[in-house]
């Protein structure tokens, strides 16, 4: 059943730096790649937004590519952070006001002029996309995820801009400065809905039974809340998260290592460290069933997962493939003229450690959700998997792996995973940590897709 | 000295941004352009192309190490291939080619898939068509030949031909695209069609065989190629290709942009809950450079109208700049979102951009170089497989002898001045469309920009 892989090579095999500020970095050289790949993982996510703030994460992602005290002001910080600091305190008073007495009335619609007119007289004292400017001059290829626990800021750079990508990530970390607040978070409320399915809400009522606790456990934001995050709350959450110690690093790709520790010593090292509030993401509970209403009739049928760096994690995913590929149980459950017209899978919370995982399923015209529910628990308990499905899921499993690590960017992140994951870092398939399962493991993988593991929401329509 | 100024100042304040918890020390006040590299950029890994003996080209680019192998078939038939009557006959011809049995009978055909681990995704575009396979390395020649064979025999058993055919018609789709493209595009042609579902479901078996045998041919097929692989894997792997038969280069189809009256076209539809708005420009026949030119002018017009309507006026969320291509015909796009209350006054304003840019010419070297330096990066850091994929497009645009240079090559040579050849050949205002879609107020005065066709 098993393929022999070639393994990943590296040049040298990879080191750990420890910066005195309690950050540490994975450094991955390798002289067979053109250019360096680099990642800072904060971790920080939307499981960590408090009630009332679901979508503050994501918003500060986002205001980080507004650039620094450094890179931003158009003549000097001193004068833009004046004009800047009326601008942000207007916005609060305006949210404050527009949520007490509306968008149209008369104190708001005056308090909105003050606010234009004070957005005017910053814009002078700014240049707002220097710092994405900064990173296109020089070949800077950039990205941001927030994800439910984490918050990666990646790129992809020459060898020769290894410094100035530190040093641009580092002055990013230590001080993004918020500039055009409130037209980013109309982006942030614009991604918000544009990524909104019938089951966002159903969703979040799944994690907070899973989870146990009152956050907001939205991965993407509410809507009533991101329209009301305001700059201080984004400091704060801020101030709660990015230090340091909070934080990992990775470089991965054609660079000298030696220059890399110097270059974060006088980068990332300066940054001092803070005390942050950590917010553990509590175990999985125990089972759940749950009625709801929502836009859509529809079924959310969730299983919990071990983490990726669990042992019992490949069975797991060979056998979730074999559930979903063409002659699987569930496969069989959404083709033509069976009860489900649609089948989606999502993971959360944090695929790093025990998460859940979410099947959301549409049901035909002619089925209830309940039935459609009942039809589905039913074949996983019947399914059986042959050999050749077996081989075909795991030879599924280890194509998702290579995708998953296709670019420097990714393997720089699956190596910040492994360090802070205590796994070992010349290991970046988690060959050694998560050895192939035989087909008997992976069958009794498959026990854990049944219905006493089953966490379900059955969403009735409006 | 501005810099000189800035570090003295910044060095004066602490905490930079007062009344917060970010701090940026006093040593690590660098101006991170002050230690950026002024070294050249690392030489491109190039594509590289041979020519089997039936005359298909490869482009391929290796990619050491690499556990994967991308594939891409590229096939110079494209949605503007559909014909009148047949609207999808090429998108679903393609997708049936992989699942309803080939030399192989269909459940073997599907289980050698499977085996694989995966099954080939199809795409269909204006003027082309290109299906990818991502394999692991050891199964490379048997993908490639599992792909070819589908593509060369297509059988089109009815039973899996009719569940494709059934999905097809049933798929979920983007409305506000819909709007968009049957907007665009001049009524007579199957791609301009509504994609009727009960047309799709009732697809003769004989329509989609003639039209496999018209599309699948050497002449109208590239292949691309990326991974851990040498000319000889290559050239053994690709043998499979050979006994592709020789068709007619069949003439491809050109379409006006159509002499239309009306300039604004609007499909009210609350359903979507955002409104699209698209300006169109139709360039005709364009250059693989002047494409490239026509795609920089897309993101800087684009740009502009963010930093105008978002910045600005807080009107949109998000602006977009493309070039849609197909055989002789290049739809120049600015596109942007925005909400229904905000919809007609982002409207007018961007009209009034255009209208403005159009009497003089406002794109300042630059803006241009800021939008250059944006793609430019794009461009340096695309994976392997992209790379490949690029070249592929080209191919079955341009031909054989199209440009050689790549696509960065092209885009450093690229200065404001050819933008504006591009502006005028695009966006006169004869040439110009205004398509407004989605979650719009009908009772707007939209008259007032323009005749309206509903």
């Amino acid at each position: 059943m098993l393929n022999v892989v070639l393994a990943l090579s590296f040049a040298a095999n990879p080191t750990v730096v420890t910066l005195s500020n309690g950050m540490r970095w994975v450094l991955a050289p390798s002289s067979n790649e053109p250019r360096v790949g680099g990642v800072v993982v904060v971790r920080v996510g939307g499981a960590h937004e408090r009630a009332g703030e679901a979508g503050v994460a994501h918003l500060l992602e986002h205001l980080a590519f507004k650039g620094t005290p450094v890179t931003g002001p158009f003549i000097e910080w001193r004068l833009e952070h004046e004009a800047l600091d009326e601008v942000l305190r207007l916005t609060e008073r305006y949210d404050t006001l527009v949520a007490e007495r509306g968008e149209q009335s008369k104190e708001a619609i005056e308090l909105l002029m003050e606010l234009t007119v004070a957005e005017g007289k910053w814009e002078a004292q700014a240049i707002p996309w220097a710092f994405v400017a900064l990173m296109n001059k020089h070949d800077l290829r950039f990205n941001a995820q927030t994800s439910f626990d984490r918050t990666r800021y990646v790129g992809d750079f020459p060898p020769s801009q290894l410094e100035l990508w530190l040093t641009a990530q580092a002055e990013q970390f230590a001080a993004p400065v918020f500039r055009q607040f409130r037209a980013e978070r109309d982006v942030v409320l614009q991604e918000r809905f544009d990524s909104e399915s019938p089951f966002t809400d159903a969703m979040a009522t799944l994690y907070q039974g899973a989870l146990g606790d009152d956050r907001p456990w939205s991965l993407i934001g509410s809507p009533e809340d991101i329209r009301r995050i305001s700059p201080s709350t984004v400091d704060a959450f801020y101030a709660r998260h990015y230090a340091p110690s909070n934080a990992v690093g990775a470089l991965v790709g054609n660079f000298d290592p030696v220059q890399a520790e110097q270059t974060l010593r006088r980068t990332f090292e300066r940054i001092p460290d803070r005390s942050t509030a950590p917010m553990p993401i509590p175990p999985l509970g125990p089972p759940k069933h749950q009625v709801v209403k929502g836009r859509e009739r529809g079924v959310l049928l969730a299983f919990p997962q071990p983490g990726l760096f669990d042992s019992r994690s490949l069975a797991n995913r060979v056998a979730l493939a074999a559930l979903t590929q063409e002659g699987g149980a569930l496969f069989e459950l959404c083709a033509a003229n069976k009860p489900c017209t649609r089948l989606t899978l999502s993971r959360g919370p944090a695929t790093w450690s025990d998460h859940l995982l979410v099947l959301a399923m549409t049901p035909s015209a002619t089925a209830s959700p309940k039935q459609l529910l009942d039809e589905a628990l039913s074949r996983l308990e019947r399914a059986a998997p042959s050999e050749a499905q077996l081989r075909a899921a795991w030879k599924e499993v280890q194509l998702d792996a290579a995708h998953e690590r296709s670019t420097r960017a990714m393997r720089a992140a699956v190596l910040a995973e492994s360090l802070i994951n205590g796994a070992p870092l010349d290991d970046v398939f988690l060959e050694r940590v998560t050895p192939p399962s035989s087909p008997a493991e992976v069958r009794k993988a498959l026990a854990r897709f049944r219905r006493d593991q089953a966490s379900t929401i059955v969403q009735g329509g409006p | 000295m501005k810099r000189l100024l800035s570090a003295l100042v910044l060095s004066s304040c602490a905490p930079l941004i007062a009344g917060t918890s970010r701090v940026l020390p006093p040593n690590l006040q660098t101006d991170p352009a002050d230690v950026a590299s002024k070294a050249e950029a690392s030489p491109d890994v190039p594509v590289e192309r041979l020519v089997l003996e039936n005359e298909v080209t490869v482009f391929w680019q290796r990619v050491p190490d690499s556990r994967l192998v991308d594939i891409v078939v590229g096939l110079g038939c494209g949605d503007l291939d559909d014909p009148s009557g047949r609207p999808g006959l090429t998108a679903t011809t393609l997708e049936a080619a992989f699942v309803a049995g080939s030399s192989l009978e269909p459940l073997a055909q599907r289980a050698a898939f499977q085996a694989l681990g995966t099954s080939p995704v199809a795409s269909t575009e204006l003027g082309f068509s290109l299906v990818r396979l991502s394999v692991l390395r050891p199964d490379f020649a048997a993908g490639l030949e599992l792909l070819v064979d589908a593509l060369a025999h297509p059988r089109f058993e009815p039973a899996p031909t009719l569940a494709v055919l059934e999905r097809y018609a049933a798929r979920p789709t983007s409305k506000n695209a819909e709007h968009l493209r049957r907007g665009l595009l001049p009524q007579g042609t199957g791609a301009s069609q509504l994609l009727d579902p009960a047309l799709i479901r009732s697809t003769p078996r004989e329509a989609m065989v003639e039209h496999a045998r018209r599309c699948v041919t050497p002449n109208r097929l590239v292949l691309g190629l990326s991974g851990d692989l040498d000319e000889d894997a290559i050239r053994a792997a690709s043998k499979v290709v050979a006994g592709l038969q020789k068709g007619d280069a069949s003439a491809r189809m050109t379409l006006p942009f159509s002499n239309r009256t009306a300039s604004l076209r609007l499909r009210p539809d609350a359903s979507t809950r955002r409104a699209t708005i698209a300006i169109a420009g139709s360039a005709g026949n364009l250059s693989a450079r002047e494409r490239v030119a026509a795609t920089i002018l897309t993101q800087v017009l684009s740009s502009s109208l963010l930093q105008e309507l978002r910045s600005e006026l807080g009107y949109v969320y998000s602006t977009r700049g493309l070039v849609v291509s197909g055989a002789g015909v290049n739809l120049a796009l600015v596109t942007f979102t925005t909400r229904r209350e905000r919809a007609f006054h982002a409207t007018r304003r961007a009209v009034e951009a255009f209208e403005t840019w159009w009497k003089a010419w406002p794109l300042t070297p630059q803006v241009v170089e800021r939008v250059k330096l944006q793609l430019l990066a794009f461009e340096r850091a695309r994976s392997p497989a992209s790379l490949v994929e690029r070249r592929v497009e080209r191919w079955l645009l341009d031909g054989p002898n199209g440009e050689a240079r790549s696509d960065l090559e092209m885009l450093e040579s690229i200065d404001a001045g050819a933008l504006q050849q591009i502006f005028v050949k695009a966006f006169a205002p004869e040439r110009r469309q205004l398509i407004v879609s989605g979650d719009v107020d009908p009772a707007s005065p939209w008259s007032s920009l323009g005749a309206v066709e509903q």
